[in-house]
């Protein structure tokens, strides 16, 4: 398609521009594509029996007769408190009031973009990567101390029931608490603090329907930025978490 | 065989078919990201990591989409957070520009300065210029990359040469001058 000549100077200045712009040379990119992809390990997978076990001994806590719980240390990124748990004691029991989720689809609080962003004062986060992420399946809004946090899942293309990949975001002076038995791997992301938590655990977060109680399985990096918390939930490595961490985008589009 | 015919091939594990289907783009997507971060190196690291991306995600592509559009997004994206590369790069050209040596030809140096002025733009402004003008991709393939409506592209178009006109006037002597037809620099 040829463009019209442009009327505005400016403009023509700029064609004239790229017309003569000095790119440097453009090195061989296929060939060095082709070759970082031979090289390139398998895809990071869960180890499943640890996985398994994980969730073997998590459980276990639940279904032990009640024990003192002895926190051993508390971690905090923004409004995140990791507190870490002798895993011989108790960590907190479900109550009549509690309920229990083992999967982020099943959030409560689920809402459109329009009143998530209403209820966080500020546009939702988005993430650059994965490239093909697309629309979250679901959008879900928890108001605990009157701070919401609002969570966007998403779910793997043709498996509208199995997590992708999950990103929450909470004002700092909110209130999210983990109970975990080993404690996370301090990094760093933007180079600002970070946790990366590769241990299943639970985190209790305040829904409509009061306290809600979660299993999370995936690996977790929890992020604080200008006064956000941010979390994402995923299947992949530390340094590809910290990529896709790395390219959220706050501005609006 | 056509794109839609490489893709399919790709998606398989061909990894030929992988290999014919980004060479035609590697030099697009080579020259948006040395726009955008102004170093070479980085250019060619950013357009390395958006190929191995696109080639991560290719099973999930829709094989009867544009390549090129899907790629742009990638690179801009991945390009978005990187500073400090382009901050150097800037800090270079303006010690060359007037340092006083041999000048480079006028349309060239023009060049370079437009290019140090629309660096100073915010982002999303650098973006649709960049596509436009030096890409010269239409309305309807920035929309595209951008994930934007087209009517989107002429309004951000429009406000980011609004905000360049007057860095144009101020900074960058060379480009303040009178428009005429044969646009005769008087220095």
């Amino acid at each position: 398609m040829t463009p019209r000549p442009p009327a505005d100077p400016l403009e023509a200045r700029l064609r004239r521009a790229a017309e003569v712009f000095p790119y440097p040379p453009t090195p061989p990119i296929s060939t060095a594509v082709r070759g970082r992809l031979r090289r390139a390990p398998a895809p990071a997978r869960l180890r499943l029996a640890s996985v398994l076990m994980g969730v073997l001994v998590a459980c276990s806590l639940w279904a032990l007769p009640p024990v003192r719980a002895a926190v051993l240390e508390w971690l905090q990124i923004g409004a995140v408190t990791v507190v870490i748990i002798t895993p011989t004691r108790t960590s907190p029991q479900p109550t009549a009031t509690t309920v229990m989720l083992t999967s982020a689809l099943q959030l409560s609080g689920s809402t459109t973009r329009a009143e998530a962003e209403g209820q966080l004062g500020r546009s939702l986060p988005r993430l650059a990567l994965p490239a093909d992420l697309g629309e979250p399946a679901l959008i879900s809004v928890q108001v605990g101390d009157r701070l919401p946090m609002v969570t966007q899942v998403w779910t793997m293309p043709g498996e509208p029931d199995q997590v992708r990949l999950v990103l929450a975001v909470v004002n700092s002076r909110g209130n999210v608490m983990k109970y975990m038995s080993e404690s996370g791997i301090p990094i760093m992301v933007d180079q600002g603090r970070a946790l990366w938590l590769t241990e299943p655990h639970q985190m209790v977060l305040y829904g409509r329907r009061g306290p809600e109680t979660r299993f999370v399985t995936q690996h977790v990096l929890v992020w604080e930025v200008e006064g956000f918390t941010y979390r994402i939930e995923t299947d992949a490595g530390k340094d590809e978490a910290i990529r896709i961490a790395e390219s959220l985008v706050l501005t609006d589009s | 065989m056509d794109e839609a015919g490489l893709i399919i091939q790709a998606q398989r594990g061909d990894p030929e078919a992988f290999r014919l289907l980004i060479e035609p783009h590697q030099e697009r997507i080579f020259r948006l990201a040395y726009l955008l971060l102004g170093d070479a190196a980085a250019a060619e690291d950013a357009a390395q990591e958006t190929f191995i991306q696109a080639f991560r995600a290719l099973p999930r592509f829709d094989s009867a989409r544009p390549l090129r559009p899907w790629l742009l997004r990638i690179v801009t994206n991945r390009c978005y957070n990187t500073h400090r590369a382009a901050k150097r790069y800037l800090a270079a050209l303006r010690r060359t520009l007037f340092a006083g040596e041999a000048a480079p030809p006028i349309d060239l140096h023009d060049s370079q300065a437009l290019h140090t002025a629309i660096a100073r733009l915010p982002r999303p402004d650098q973006e649709v210029i960049y596509m436009r003008f030096f890409l010269d991709l239409s309305v309807d393939e920035t929309a595209a990359v951008l994930a934007v409506a087209p009517g989107t592209v002429k309004s951000r178009l429009s406000r980011a040469l609004a905000r360049l006109r007057p860095l144009v006037a101020d900074d960058f002597q060379p480009l303040s001058v009178e428009e005429t037809h044969d646009s005769t620099p008087t220095r």
